[in-house]
């Protein structure tokens, strides 16, 4: 049911939403109008004269073959992230909601990657899969796999994967763990004595059950692997080699704030906010269909 | 069809025996109902016989086979849940073939199956419809339809009316006895309701704390309960007791009042102590001079057809039916009696009927 307040006053709705307005100015409208308004604009390289040139910034870019590879890595790099961490994290919440002893201290340990910072998440992987001395490195040497992230560009793609998926994993495990939880007992009962086996039982029950689940963390995936890695990758691969880990959040920063192109920069970062406008419709017109029982 | 037996069966969880050891048969498509209070362990029995609780002592056969190891698939029972358990994803067709399929049994049967049962329920209608879109009632028929394309073996019934409101739950209670004369398929049913047990039984199994009280047909476990416990829960209103020693020919309560009994059991001593019970209907209103004791109404209770004076003897609270005629109001005395066949002996320790 819908609770309304009513106010006598007309002013004082007003004031007590006027905190998160300025915050919202401030911090979102105004850098976004910067951002548009730059993006038509061009400077020379010493930032002495500017030039208004309407869309000719979008024009360069689409037509610039490193951007559309920039698009593509982001592409298979974001699939990559919300696939794999959504699949291991059902994986683990599916083993987690079967223990029955300790289960604080699994879901804690499970949860504890969230609290870490992006950077060090990128900084510790880099450790790890470092070619001279990492431990992995060392382990996957064992099973006769030569890794050097360094030269090797898929192998860099593969190291930035690990490191957003290692980090995500939490959050989507806290969702589905709640969302297994939430499924009636004797639905799992019911479908043990129609005669489902466990395999079947989860692909026949479970999973369809979590599909509003599913769709909402495959969303917010998304949008953490298009904006949220850019640490990750600056404390590791800072994009290379050449420009094969470049992905568009990154490529932003490196043409606007090393290569001086505001212009080309704001271009891009319009781009990638109507990506995350496209991606917050989605989710507020779908996530909402949830299945009831 | 089969039957289903308990032998010394037996649930505990770690040092915590929820069940006593149970012995029982239940014949060939006969209705067997298990009433009693929650936490009685009545459920835990039930998902025994269902595989959904392991067995920690004893046997369960179910059609001359021990089915204490064998995965709820296996043991052939249908069973329908309080919640209905419907797949909340699938249309009601799904639901009810969604067990034939995993027994990969063709389509033209599964549909020929699935016919049948939403005929006998009337559920044909609503096939295609997802269970959130059906009424509570309907819910619980697709719960039954489920159950019935199975064809199995038994079927098992965890207070399956429970959620309805009441006179949806009257109407299906009638249905079920309907569906239950039709398909004769051994039952078992559990509930709290003991209207539910009464009408739907062949035979009621009394349970309390993980015993069973008494087994037998509704009007044996009304009319001879075998212990305080049975003669206080099945019947509403529930059975006068009235606790004192013989005295001769009368009864002399724990509070020093006497009243005359006439006959007593022999079983029971001069100067025994027991417990004497006498349902509200068997007491009678009589002259004042013929009254074995008498009470003074503090309220009365009109439930259409009859009323019932609530009043005090001794310590013990008194129930009698009235007649709707009698005019009798809040604060009259009504002199009582009662038929010395009518009234039931229990041991005053044991609780046992005398």
């Amino acid at each position: 049911m819908e609770k309304r307040v009513r106010f006598d006053s007309k002013l004082l709705p007003y004031l007590l939403i006027a905190p998160q307005i300025a915050i919202t100015l401030v911090f979102f409208f105004w850098p976004a109008g910067q951002a548009l308004w730059q993006s038509m604009q061009v400077q020379d390289a010493f930032g002495e004269r500017t030039t208004f040139v309407w869309f000719d910034n979008f024009i360069t870019l689409f037509n610039d073959d490193a951007y559309l590879e920039s698009f593509k890595v982001t592409a298979i790099f974001s699939t990559a992230v919300s696939v794999l961490g959504l699949s291991l994290s059902l994986f683990l919440a599916v083993k987690a909601d079967k223990v029955i002893k300790g289960t604080s201290i699994y879901r804690t340990i499970l949860i504890a990657p969230y609290a870490v910072a992006p950077a060090i998440v990128g900084v510790l992987w880099t450790f790890l899969m470092s070619p001279s001395l990492g431990l992995v490195t060392h382990w996957l040497s064992l099973v006769g796999v030569h890794w050097d992230h360094i030269l090797d560009s898929k192998q860099a793609l593969g190291l930035i994967i690990v490191a957003a998926v290692w980090k995500q994993i939490s959050y989507n495990f806290i969702f589905f763990l709640a969302g297994l939880q939430s499924i009636p007992k004797s639905l799992i009962e019911a479908s043990s004595i129609d005669g489902a086996s466990p395999m079947r039982r989860f692909w026949d029950i479970i999973f369809p059950l979590l599909s509003p689940t599913t769709f909402f963390l495959f969303v917010v995936n998304m949008v953490y692997a298009f904006f949220d890695t850019f640490a990750i990758v600056d404390a590791s691969t800072k994009g290379g080699p050449g420009r094969a880990t470049e992905i568009l959040v990154y490529k932003v920063y490196n043409e606007g704030f090393k290569g001086l192109d505001l212009g080309g920069s704001a271009a891009q970062s319009v781009v990638l906010m109507l990506i995350v406008i496209g991606l917050t419709v989605v989710q507020f017109r779908y996530v909402e269909r949830k299945v009831q029982y | 069809m089969a039957q289903v037996e308990f032998k010394g069966v037996k649930k505990s969880y770690g040092n915590v025996d929820v069940i006593h050891g149970v012995d029982l048969t239940i014949g060939d498509g006969e209705f067997v109902v298990i009433v009693g209070p929650s936490g009685c362990g009545k459920s835990t029995l039930l998902r025994m016989v269902a595989g959904l609780e392991p067995i920690t002592g004893g046997e369960i056969w179910i059609d001359g086979k021990v089915v204490n190891k064998l995965e709820p698939k296996d043991r052939d029972i249908a069973m329908v849940f309080q919640n209905y358990a419907l797949y909340p994803h699938m249309t009601v067709r799904q639901n009810m073939s969604y067990g034939l399929k995993i027994r990969k049994m063709s389509e033209a049967d599964i549909s020929a199956r699935v016919a049948k049962a939403a005929e006998i329920l009337e559920l044909a209608h609503l096939l295609d419809r997802t269970p959130r879109q059906l009424s509570g009632g309907q819910r619980q028929r697709v719960a039954m339809g489920r159950a019935i394309v199975r064809e199995p073996k038994v079927f098992l019934f965890d207070e399956p009316l429970s959620n309805l409101d009441a006179k949806l739950r009257v109407d299906m209670r009638l249905e079920m006895q309907k569906l239950h004369q039709e398909l004769k398929v051994t039952s078992l049913y559990v509930t709290h309701d003991q209207i539910e047990a009464m009408t739907l039984s062949d035979r009621m199994l009394v349970m309390n704390s993980g015993i069973i009280e008494q087994v037998g047909t509704p009007k044996e476990v009304y009319e001879r309960p075998a212990s305080l416990f049975v003669a206080n829960f099945i019947g509403t209103p529930a059975m006068n007791q009235i606790w004192g020693v013989r005295a001769g020919q009368s009864l002399k309560t724990d509070q020093g009042d006497m009243f005359h009994v006439g006959e007593f059991p022999s079983t029971i001593d001069n100067g025994g102590r027991v417990a004497l019970g006498v349902r509200p209907e068997h007491l009678q209103l009589v002259p004042e001079a013929q009254a074995r004791f008498s009470i003074a109404i503090q309220m009365i209770e009109w439930v259409g057809a009859d009323a019932y004076a609530y009043g005090q003897f001794a310590n013990y609270r008194v129930i009698c039916r009235l007649d709707n005629a009698t005019g009798a109001r809040v604060g009259d005395r009504l002199p009582l009696s009662f038929d010395p066949m009518r009234v039931h002996w229990f041991d005053a320790d044991t609780g046992k009927r005398i």
